[in-house]
């Protein structure tokens, strides 16, 4: 068997019913526009995302790419999410600054953060750059703990970024999205 | 070419489709022969024209969308191109003001890689954009943008220009400051998408 054969193995497992929450929290306040660039934690709500016809979907090349993107589209009259790995923040930190000068209203959900569940070394550099980035830019965010939490911050985060006129993050920790 | 004489061209062509540029003297000039339109922000930060006019083109049904990129911007968000490409906009024009030089200082002493040869007309058409131009004289330009600002794109037009420093006096005034600008922008594109009735 060659290796294009091989039947695909998941390395991780999901939760699914986490992922179906965190997409419909997002429809149903709104969220209308979705920019992301593919990565591990948050793989299911980007499927779910590309695969709901009411929300029209762009995948970036780069995140900082994404956020001026989904700038772009709330100028354009969407309300849009960017959603990306942690690591993300690294590239977007101008772009980011541009859009609180701006006063631009942008959902932001991202994979990693600097504390919960971060067991493999290779990102370590991805769990040190978002907060710092956030805490640099006086960007509100909250890191999730609990699934259960997820339409209530959804909601009152979006509620914020429509008041207050600018981006906000909500942090993904590995245990929301991946079993075990 | 002068970028000047591109600019007085394009802003004949432009017929209030909303534009973002990106950092540079460009802004000054357009901003003269432009005055305080409303619909053209200035100094968005590099790489950035193109991207946030792409998410604005996709989101809306204006006729036209405007990124005006220097060679520099361009380069510096080359990635951006693969997404244009991939979602290929119909209403997304991308005018690239090409000095070979990052020419907003020191006279234009400091060459870019276009200086080298990096075609960006075929990095666009790489990226899987097929309407595409590289102008030379206003001639071609004309012919160019009247193209571009018609028919369905995306557009990619490479406008060649003479390297030239700041030393023009009637392109002194500076833009508007960010945050105003932006405001003002986002109110413009309220009122053209009808979202102020």
């Amino acid at each position: 068997m060659t290796v294009s054969q091989q039947v695909p193995r998941p390395l991780v497992g999901y939760r699914e019913d986490a992922a179906r929450l965190l997409y419909a929290s997002l429809k149903n306040n709104g969220v209308n526009f979705a920019v992301f660039l593919p990565d591990t934690v948050l793989h299911v709500v980007d499927k779910l995302l590309l695969a709901d016809p009411d929300i029209q979907t762009v995948v970036c090349s780069r995140e900082d790419e994404g956020a001026a993107i989904a700038m772009g589209a709330y100028w354009g009259g969407k309300t849009p999410v960017l959603l990306m790995e942690g690591s993300g923040y690294g590239l977007a930190g101008l772009i980011l600054a541009r859009g609180v000068v701006q006063r631009s209203p942008l959902l932001i959900i991202s994979s990693h953060n600097s504390v919960l569940g971060e067991r493999f070394n290779y990102h370590a550099a991805t769990r040190l750059v978002a907060q710092p980035i956030l805490d640099a830019l006086r960007i509100p965010y909250h890191v999730l703990r609990d699934v259960d939490e997820i339409p209530t911050v959804v909601r009152e985060v979006l509620l914020t970024i429509s008041g207050q006129r600018l981006p906000a993050a909500i942090l993904v920790p590995r245990h929301i999205l991946i079993e075990g | 070419m002068r970028r000047p004489e591109f600019l007085e061209l394009f802003a004949r062509h432009r017929c209030g489709a909303p534009t973002v540029l990106g950092p540079g003297l460009a802004g000054r000039e357009l901003l003269t022969l432009e005055g305080d339109d409303p619909t053209v922000l200035y100094n968005m930060d590099m790489p950035y024209a193109t991207p946030l006019c792409l998410g604005l083109a996709l989101s809306t049904a204006l006729p036209r969308v405007v990124a005006l990129e220097g060679d520099g911007s361009l380069l510096a968000g080359v990635p951006g191109l693969g997404t244009v490409g991939r979602y290929r906009p119909r209403n997304l024009v991308i005018i690239v003001l090409d000095n070979e030089a990052y020419g907003s200082f020191g006279h234009g002493e400091m060459a870019s890689a276009t200086s080298a040869g990096v075609d960006l007309e075929r990095l666009g058409r790489a990226c899987g954009i097929d309407r595409t131009a590289t102008v030379r004289t206003l001639d071609e330009a004309e012919r160019a943008l009247a193209r571009a600002m018609a028919e369905p794109g995306p557009w990619l037009v490479v406008a060649k220009l003479e390297a030239h420093g700041d030393t023009d006096p009637r392109f002194a005034r500076v833009p508007p400051d960010v945050a105003d600008g932006g405001l003002k922008f986002y109110r413009a594109l309220r009122a053209l998408t009808g979202r102020d009735t």
